[in-house]
């Protein structure tokens, strides 16, 4: 499939909570940047690249480089933000069907990298723009590789 | 302080490029002169004789100065932006105040504010002069025509822990909002300068100095092309005058106005 997912009102309030607290009825809310927090998501097969890619869509754009994370996976990061717009995988190699695929994901390999990447990536903090993100993919798992299952 | 004064900003930028163009137009005239033969030059007279001899002598390091005064030029004409663009910036903030604010249209414009600061390396405002260097948010447009000097400005340095106010905790990334703070405009007790600071952020030196007549805030990054670029304040005296329904409103403008900015920069 190759539609975007727009995630709605309630969706982004799970990927991003926010913290809140009363100081001396003073009400104190905090939210990560709107900027940092995926719009959208879709999951589709690149017959190109022979990989299953999943990709994100923000409230601004950048240009993005691809970043390869292992042999089977590589990221697309915006080249100033060093957010996540896009994750590959290989698929094929790793034999994945749907269900191996979420177990791989299921099993953190997927959500390891992200992390790893999120710790070296320089320039801006962009540990909780990674947590957005597995928290989109969690969210939308099985809309996002239902294109895998036929 | 005066924030972005439209006129004076564009007769600036106008003049900049009047300047770049004179001297585009300028040095390859003299180049063109200094090439003339000296008989020629002789036979039109003593003053076209002296032009073609000064441009002859003075060509090779007039290229140089004049390329690297519309270098200059340039840079500094990018940094004012195009003189269309605050003046629109500014029609955008009163537009976007009434639809923030319109639960509660009809007080006066200067009680419920939106401000938009620009992060620049170098300060060079009043309050900057002890660390220039260090990194400041300062205002650039206000909604409104009142409350247009101010001399607030926050630091945004590089070590973001330090940056201060609801402004630098927008510039860390984080989309701030605050209801309900406590009235220090009087006389106020020191809890209540106490919780004002701790929660916008700032010492509680600067709130006994400025006695801040604000009671909730919200702050947003602005970004250009992945960039940060500066942020957003909302202010208003009512302390329930930002609604939680108006968030998203509130981030949907701060992307429209990266995108104006992002648009000004191509």
């Amino acid at each position: 499939m190759s539609e975007w997912l727009i995630l709605n009102e309630p969706e982004l309030e799970k990927v991003d909570p926010g913290e809140s607290r009363q100081v001396k009825g003073v009400l104190v809310h905090v939210f990560m940047s709107p900027y940092d927090v995926p719009q959208a998501v879709r999951g589709r097969y690149d017959d190109e690249r022979e990989r299953f890619l999943i990709e994100f869509r923000y409230i601004g754009d950048e240009p993005i480089e691809r970043r390869e994370q292992d042999r089977h996976l590589a990221l697309h990061v915006g080249k100033n933000s060093g957010r996540l717009y896009g994750v590959e995988i290989d698929v094929d190699t790793l034999r994945a069907d749907l269900v191996a695929l979420e177990m791989h994901i299921d099993q953190s390999h997927l959500f390891k990298s992200l992390s790893k990447a999120a710790s070296s990536a320089s320039g801006r903090p962009t540990e909780k723009n990674y947590r957005a993100v597995r928290n989109v993919i969690s969210l939308k798992k099985d809309r996002l590789f239902a294109g895998l299952a036929g | 302080m005066r924030m972005r004064d439209a006129r004076r900003w564009r007769i600036s930028y106008r003049a900049l490029a009047g300047g770049q163009i004179v001297l585009g137009v300028l040095v390859p005239c003299m180049a063109a002169l200094g090439k003339v033969p000296k008989t020629t030059a002789e036979e039109l007279g003593p003053v076209v004789d002296w032009l073609v001899d000064f441009c002859e002598r003075h060509t090779e390091w007039s290229v140089v100065v004049a390329a690297a005064l519309i270098g200059i030029a340039q840079v500094l004409r990018r940094c004012i932006g195009s003189p269309k663009l605050w003046p629109t910036l500014h029609k955008v903030l009163d537009e976007f105040r009434e639809d923030i604010f319109s639960d509660i249209a009809g007080d006066p414009l200067h009680e419920h504010r939106v401000t938009l600061f620009k992060r620049v390396q170098w300060g060079c405002h009043l309050p900057c002069l002890w660390r220039p260097w260090n990194g400041w948010l300062i205002p650039v447009i206000r909604s409104g025509h009142t409350t247009q000097s101010t001399s607030t400005v926050f630091p945004a340095p590089d070590a973001a822990d330090k940056a201060q106010g609801v402004a630098g905790e927008a510039w860390k990334g984080s989309f701030v909002w605050i209801e309900g703070l406590p009235d220090v405009a009087g006389n106020a007790t020191d809890e209540d300068t106490r919780v004002f600071a701790e929660t916008t952020c700032v010492p509680e030196k600067w709130v006994r100095k400025h006695r801040p007549n604000r009671r909730s805030y919200g702050g947003l990054l602005v970004e250009v092309r992945g960039k940060p670029w500066g942020v957003i304040v909302l202010d208003s005296t009512n302390p329930t005058g930002l609604k939680p329904g108006k968030r998203k409103a509130f981030q949907n403008f701060a992307k429209n106005v990266g995108r104006i900015l992002e648009g000004a920069q191509r």
